[in-house]
């Protein structure tokens, strides 16, 4: 049997060589900067938080 | 140019059979425990039981109805992809038996107890090696392809189908590193804390490499082919592949917020979770902005909807991960039924939305015919989406009502509620789920029933013309 082949040129047309879209690369290069600062701000080494503490500020915050 | 040669695919077409045919074990067994969860007289003796059940249905339809899929169409669209048959067609063929032997024996021995205790990494130590070999067999043909492949261009497909190849594997062994007691019995190497990061680096690595590279292989690949229109973006789909590659692995300890897992992998976890967002919407704007060149292919070509609804869940859920990932959205849904709502979500809204779609195209093509019927497709594929959403939306309801309950306390400190107070507020939604789950199966059975007069009627073809 005759087989057709997948023709990868059509799949690589011309039109389909388009930019990445803006407001997807702002929300790429976002999140990135948002990753770092988070792994800052919640790393006991760098900023002293821990879960430990958080758990004992809650039990302040509870109405008494 | 073309050459005279033929592709195998009859095997490819075993597996999809063989996937067929474990998932309508595991959908049934996946309705039988919606039951059970809210009338306890359906637990017929241990066997039957919820405990054993619950596990049979996670891993006869990851395993038998994912991976059985995955391994036929891969095979497939490996072929295609590289302009050459498989290297070794009989060892795919014999890879095809020893999956359903596997299959056979791996659900036998669920369903009679042995269980390392591992979330969905539960078979025993031979079972594991079987898997291993599995693997293996599978990998020299689909890397064997592509190292002697009869075209230069590699197409996004195939980096996840060689991503999804190589991470499985890593995954699977050292997750499954046990010393074996006896035949039945091992003992994991990792313990306490470790065993939990290596679990949750696993678990949820299974959920990317099996439930998202795999399908998105088949997006890149079917919507271009049955909408005739090219992908929006080779350079996204190329930069959204390696991201979320390079991301995905980091990110197993978000099931591990609030434990006793130390706060920085726990942070970084969460990052890394964050950021997938990026990585997973690149797809699923690079499946948009291909449709976008014709919307009118969403009336006129059927498939079109599968794939469009399928990657518009796929973002739903790429955003709905990350989120519970975060700590304070964790600490309110974590141990409710939200949980199984979101994979479920991910599962009947995206893979077997996108495996289904992905099969309604590959069968009509390779017996040169049209499916059996567009009017049952549609069909199958409304009760599907309807079955799913209401599946989905029940467990937000109970899971954050399930949370906020558990959460609630008194005017003396003491929790308002107690556990077994929170699940009596889970039976409505529990019996919803259950009738959402029959409307789920009798669409998927449409499906099958398409799938196998398709097959008919293509036998049929064939033997008219010979």
């Amino acid at each position: 049997m005759q087989e057709e082949f997948d023709n990868l040129e059509e799949f690589s047309r011309e039109d389909t060589e388009n930019a990445l879209p803006l407001g997807w690369l702002i929300l790429f290069i976002g999140l990135i900067v948002f990753g770092i600062y988070y792994v800052y701000a919640y790393t006991p080494a760098f900023t002293g938080w821990t879960q430990e503490k958080q758990l004992e500020q809650s039990m302040q915050d509870m109405p008494k | 140019m073309n050459n005279e040669f033929h592709y195998d695919y009859k095997t490819v077409q075993g597996f999809v059979l063989s996937a067929i045919f474990w998932g309508v074990i595991g959908l049934v067994i996946g309705l039988l425990i919606s039951a059970q969860l809210w009338d306890a007289n359906l637990n017929f003796g241990e066997y039957f039981s919820y405990g054993r059940l619950r596990t049979l249905h996670t891993n006869v339809l990851a395993y038998g109805l994912g991976i059985g899929a995955e391994f036929g169409l891969f095979y497939y669209i490996v072929m295609r992809l590289t302009k050459r048959p498989l290297v070794l067609p009989k060892l795919a063929r014999f890879h095809l038996w020893l999956f359903n032997a596997g299959m056979v024996l791996a659900t036998l021995s669920l369903f009679i107890g042995m269980n390392q205790s591992l979330e969905y990494a539960e078979f025993e130590w031979p079972i594991d090696i079987a898997i291993v070999i599995l693997w293996v067999l599978f990998a020299i043909n689909v890397l064997g392809n592509v190292f002697t492949r009869k075209e230069k261009n590699m197409y996004v497909s195939l980096w996840y189908v060689i991503a999804t190849i190589i991470t499985v594997a890593i995954l699977y062994i050292v997750n499954n590193l046990a010393i074996p007691s006896t035949l039945f019995k091992s003992y994991s190497v990792f313990a306490g804390v470790n065993s939990a990061n290596v679990e949750w680096w696993y678990g949820h690595n299974a959920v990317g490499f099996l439930f998202t590279t795999p399908i998105l292989a088949m997006f890149y690949y079917f919507l271009p082919k049955s909408t005739g229109l090219p992908i929006y973006s080779h350079r996204l789909s190329i930069i959204s592949f390696w991201s979320l590659i390079f991301a995905y692995l980091w990110t197993g300890a978000h099931h591990l917020v609030y434990t006793p897992l130390p706060d920085w992998i726990q942070t970084l976890g969460i990052a890394f979770t964050l950021f997938l967002i990026a990585p997973s919407w690149g797809s699923v704007v690079n499946g948009y902005f291909t449709v976008d060149r014709d919307w009118s292919k969403m009336r006129t070509q059927y498939l079109t909807k599968f794939f469009i609804v399928g990657i518009t869940f796929y973002g739903l859920q790429t955003i709905q991960g990350p989120s519970q990932g975060i700590r304070v959205i964790s600490s309110l849904i974590h141990y409710t039924d939200w949980v199984p709502g979101h994979v479920h979500m991910g599962t009947m809204g995206w893979v077997t939305m996108v495996i289904c779609a992905s099969v309604y195209y590959m069968i009509p093509a390779m017996y040169k015919t049209t499916i059996y019927s567009e009017k049952i497709a549609n069909t199958h594929f409304w009760l599907v989406l309807v079955g799913q959403l209401m599946f989905s939306i029940t467990m937000w309801i109970t899971g954050i009502q399930q949370g906020a309950m558990l959460k609630m306390t008194a005017a003396d400190g003491t929790l308002q509620y107690t556990f077994m107070e929170t699940l009596v507020r889970n039976y409505p939604y529990w019996q919803m789920r259950t009738v959402a789950g029959i409307i789920f199966v009798v669409g998927m059975l449409f499906f099958v029933y398409n799938v196998l007069m398709t097959i008919k009627k293509g036998n049929d073809l064939a033997k008219q013309a010979a």
